[in-house]
């Protein structure tokens, strides 16, 4: 094995979840299917190599993955054989615009294979566990006792079948979320907006603070918000659409985001499924406005007073001028008597969430707030995806 | 040219320059290492990063305005100049140093980022890597997991980095072998280890040359090699 075939192995993971995408979307939506088919494409393989390592006691190695590969792209071929063709790439309308996108996507991806793993955490855990799945063939012991071992596996794995297949650094793995983040949201957009407006808006995600720095980092943190992020996309066109391929698409992407890392963000997605419901819909810019009022009004409450201030400045004020924008937003919406106040929810919910999350982890680990700052930031690069996204619906109107 | 073009012009070109002055800066800042731009021209770029915004966006409204664009998309334009365009400069500049880092070659991005990691002393843990390579089984008694010993103290570090050999921190364990740090790590010097052992062999790490020094058939004594604060490796005798 060596470094081209672990690229391509790598690589390839697109495959058989292009198939997948196209059973769940279509094969009119092709483009989306192929945007997000490798982001799929890792979830499915890491969990189905999961499955039949601890249910079915097969040793992992290069032959066993291969079949599972092999095993997983037939089934997905087969079921999808009806709806297969393939996305036709144009580069006539902005040809200058797709040689500039095109080349920045592969100088991430290409530069990433220079470097190793020398991050604390990926070091002493993601990698590592890889390394000894590598070398055991098994989710040993070991593994579970570790510090934090019970972290779900699903970058350890990516690492384990890039070092199987013959890669030597597992880094270029991490490119591929922004790109599949960039081009997911670009191909969902353009449903609503021009190719430019998509555009912009997808570069605004995805240069919103530490996300494509992040890009480069072997942590859990990215994959995270690209999961919890297009999750929430697909909600959010299924309220507008209601085609159910879209809902059930968002609810597996949000769902997959507990196989990444066991933070409870997605539960806001899921609510969120309920504003198809008239009845919520109608009252929505009420829930949002209260949303808003105790979210801030916690911070004034003595019990909360010290995890609001903490989230407040390791987070919001971190991340400024975000909240502002999102502030300038709202009061806008609510001048303009706006309709569409998901994207308002979803920011407020995620905020909701954080606090409630912070809180009692707090409880549970007193002097979590006075610890390292860098961890509860890397959590909530998402964050300001919903601010994005809210300041882009104005061209709706 | 009238002077609406001429304006239009130097608004554009103010842009281009201050967006190119900044993802320069950045590429020297990821280029070379955290701090570079402030200690070399005192210009504190991450403070002053939205600077690089500022023409962009008055070059957006102006060209917008002349375009009678919809107001929404004026405000936006100008938003998405000060607030999303410097982290995309920052983010230029990453990529524009890993780039020229990519032609300095793997071993010499493997090196830095080693050092970034571990400072010099992956080194030391090379060469203790290697030592063992041979003894899968081998158990290495770690010095306490607190300051001086900041890496080689630390047993999340040590195993990952000497897996598949397994490390502890118990001055109980039966480990046959014993790390030698005088590791200073954000605190003073404090030799490692520093109780006497009865020692089969003591492997001297030398950071000059990297061929270590063995002493056979010598017990360690922490006051023999106090003054010379040595890294090594010792086996110990279990007789």
């Amino acid at each position: 094995m060596n470094n081209i075939f672990g690229a391509v192995a790598l690589l390839s993971l697109a495959i058989p979840s292009f198939f997948i995408n196209l059973i769940i979307l279509g094969k009119k939506r092709v483009n989306e299917a192929a945007a997000l088919s490798w982001l799929t494409g890792s979830i499915v393989f890491t969990l189905s190599i999961y499955l039949i390592n601890i249910f079915f006691g097969i040793k992992l190695g290069i032959v066993s993955s291969l079949l599972a590969y092999a095993a997983i792209t037939i089934a997905s071929f087969v079921g999808s054989r009806k709806n297969i063709t393939f996305p036709k790439i144009r580069f006539s309308n902005y040809p200058l615009l797709n040689i500039v996108v095109i080349a920045l996507a592969l100088l991430m991806f290409a530069t990433a294979f220079f470097y190793l793993v020398a991050d604390w955490d990926a070091v002493t855990l993601f990698d590592f566990r890889a390394r000894i799945l590598l070398n055991e063939g098994f989710l040993a012991n070991k593994i579970i006792e570790m510090t934090y071992g019970g972290y779900p596996m699903y970058t350890s794995l990516l690492h384990f079948w890039v070092y199987v297949t013959g890669l030597w650094t597992p880094m270029p793995i991490y490119p591929l979320f922004t790109i599949s983040l960039a081009g997911g949201i670009f191909f969902v957009l353009r449903k609503f907006y021009s190719v430019r407006i998509s555009l912009l808006i997808s570069l605004a995600v995805i240069f919103v603070p530490r996300l494509f720095a992040n890009s480069f980092i072997p942590y859990t943190n990215l994959p995270y918000t690209v999961l919890l992020m297009m999750g929430v996309l697909y909600i959010y066109l299924w309220t507008k659409s209601k085609n159910t391929s879209d809902l059930i698409f968002g609810l597996l992407l949000s769902a997959a985001t507990f196989w990444v890392r066991d933070f409870p963000f997605a539960l806001v997605n899921f609510a969120l499924v309920f504003l198809a419901i008239p009845a919520v819909k109608k009252h929505s810019k009420v829930l949002s406005i209260a949303a808003a009022v105790i979210l801030v009004s916690i911070y004034f409450i003595p019990e909360f007073h010290t995890i609001a201030n903490y989230l407040k400045y390791t987070v919001y004020e971190y991340y400024s001028p975000y909240w502002m924008v999102f502030s300038g937003v709202f009061i806008y919406k609510l001048i303009k008597k706006q309709k569409d106040w998901f994207w308002a929810l979803a920011y407020l919910g995620y905020g909701t969430i954080l606090f409630a999350g912070t809180y009692i982890f707090n409880a549970k680990f007193p002097g979590y707030n006075l610890g390292i700052y860098d961890a509860v930031q890397r959590m909530t690069i998402f964050i300001n995806i919903p601010v994005v996204l809210i300041a882009s619906s104005m061209f709706e109107n | 040219m009238s002077k609406e073009k001429i304006l239009a012009v130097l608004l554009g070109l103010a842009a281009a320059a201050s967006t190119l002055l900044f993802v320069w800066l950045f590429c020297l800042e990821f280029y070379n290492y955290d701090n570079f731009v402030f200690s070399t021209y005192r210009i504190n770029i991450y403070k002053f990063g939205f600077v690089a915004g500022i023409f962009p966006a008055i070059f957006m409204f102006y060209y917008l305005t002349r375009k009678k664009s919809d107001v929404s998309a004026k405000i936006l334009a100008v938003i998405f100049c000060l607030v999303s365009l410097p982290v995309a400069i920052q983010a230029m500049g990453n990529l524009a140093a890993r780039t020229a880092s990519m032609f300095k070659g793997k071993e010499y991005i493997m090196q830095k980022s080693m050092q970034t990691m571990y400072g010099g002393d992956y080194k030391f843990m090379d060469f203790i890597k290697s030592y063992l390579k041979d003894d899968k089984n081998a158990v290495v008694m770690l010095p306490p997991n607190v300051p001086p010993w900041r890496h080689t103290g630390n047993p999340q570090i040590m195993n990952s980095y000497l897996y598949p050999v397994t490390t502890t921190n118990s001055t109980e364990s039966a480990a046959r072998y014993i790390l030698i740090s005088s590791e200073t790590e954000s605190a003073v010097y404090h030799l490692w280890p520093d109780f006497n052992v009865s020692a089969d062999k003591i492997i001297i790490f030398n950071w000059e040359i990297g061929a270590p020094t063995i002493i056979e058939d010598t017990n360690w004594d922490p006051e023999v090699w106090q003054d010379k604060k040595p890294w090594g490796l010792i086996i110990k005798n279990n007789e």
